[in-house]
């Protein structure tokens, strides 16, 4: 019971910390994108819809690695692999 | 509500219908559903449009179907140039149909009305699979079709024959990452209205909901984006003519 107890809660805050740390890479990377694309914009005003195309995709593609995350801690919290190893203990 | 948070999330997915053929049960999940009822929709919209555009009339729908395709005509061109015009109709209907059905998600709390069917059809991971395999399929099929099989063979010792896993594993990798994505992006709104609707009352959602209907809109829009972008390195454009992005 006590091995139980200690095997759900190392999980929850795995999967908290899978999607805190994910998302603090993705959001630096989503800023240092969104800063170079509005540096192009003020330079060169009339380039803005090719530049913001291709930051929508860029974005996407960044965002992307943080719901990746997202997905493992969904496994983790929702089908853990290993609950049923663990309840037979 | 006597029901945990973890019941309303595994709730999205769940059997509706049974069919018992030669003594074995075939059931039907609310996807199954969710999917003939976002296909309908689809159908009756574009045929609407598309009827209308036939008849030649100068009404709403005609001009509606009119500004549609010529913005998925400038999307397309934007990346394939002049060459990409024949492949504007699997381009459209699949970011149209990813459309409908990620934006039928936004009906979800008429399913906890008793109508399960109105859940948006890509929080479930084999939708997405089956749209991306759909896509790249495609993409291989026109790079064989472009190249021959000699060329398309080749463009996977492209740099030097030591890359040869790489490629593979690459394209191996293009449809599984498509997929999650999109089920990620869709499932994550899913679940966090349902936990707010769960939580707090009926009317916090909808804040949700304004987010939800720019990420399904942007996740189709990627999604089909990315499958012009693998068919342009597929077909080889960016060397001969060089892509205008």
């Amino acid at each position: 019971m006590n091995m139980k107890i200690i095997y759900y809660a190392i999980s929850i805050v795995t999967a908290g910390l899978t999607i805190a740390i994910a998302i603090l890479g993705a959001a630096s990377a989503q800023g240092k994108v969104a800063t170079a694309a509005f540096d192009g914009i003020a330079r060169q005003p009339e380039a803005q819809s090719g530049i913001s195309g291709s930051l929508i995709l860029s974005l996407a593609l960044i965002e992307s690695l943080a719901i990746y995350a997202l997905a493992i801690s969904f496994v983790i919290l929702f089908a853990n692999p290993f609950s049923e190893i663990i309840s037979k203990l | 509500m006597h029901e945990s948070i973890q019941e309303v999330i595994q709730k999205g997915i769940r059997p509706l219908a049974h069919l018992v053929i030669h003594g074995k049960t075939y059931s039907f999940s609310n996807i199954f559903f969710a999917l003939l009822f976002s296909s309908l929709l689809f159908f009756l919209f574009f045929y609407s449009l598309g009827k209308a555009v036939k008849a030649d009339k100068k009404n709403k729908l005609a001009y509606t179907a009119e500004i549609l395709y010529l913005m998925l005509r400038h999307f397309i061109r934007s990346k394939l140039g002049e060459k990409g015009d024949q492949h504007i109709p699997f381009i459209g209907t699949l970011f149209g149909y990813l459309l409908f059905c990620n934006l039928l998600g936004l009906f979800s709390p008429l399913s906890r009305l008793g109508l399960h069917w109105f859940v948006s059809p890509s929080i479930d991971l084999s939708v997405t699979l089956g749209a991306a395999a759909t896509g790249i399929l495609f993409v291989h099929a026109n790079g064989i079709k472009n190249k021959g099989l000699k060329g398309y063979i080749g463009h996977y010792f492209q740099p030097y024959w030591l890359m040869f896993p790489i490629n593979v594993v690459e394209e191996i990798v293009k449809p599984l990452s498509l997929s999650i994505r999109l089920f990620g992006n869709i499932f994550g709104e899913h679940v966090v209205y349902e936990i707010t609707f769960f939580l707090i009352s009926p009317a916090v959602p909808v804040i949700v909901m304004v987010l939800a209907l720019f990420t399904g809109t942007i996740q189709a829009y990627v999604f089909s984006m990315l499958i012009i972008v693998y068919l342009s390195e597929m077909i080889g454009l960016h060397e001969k003519e060089g892509s205008q992005i």
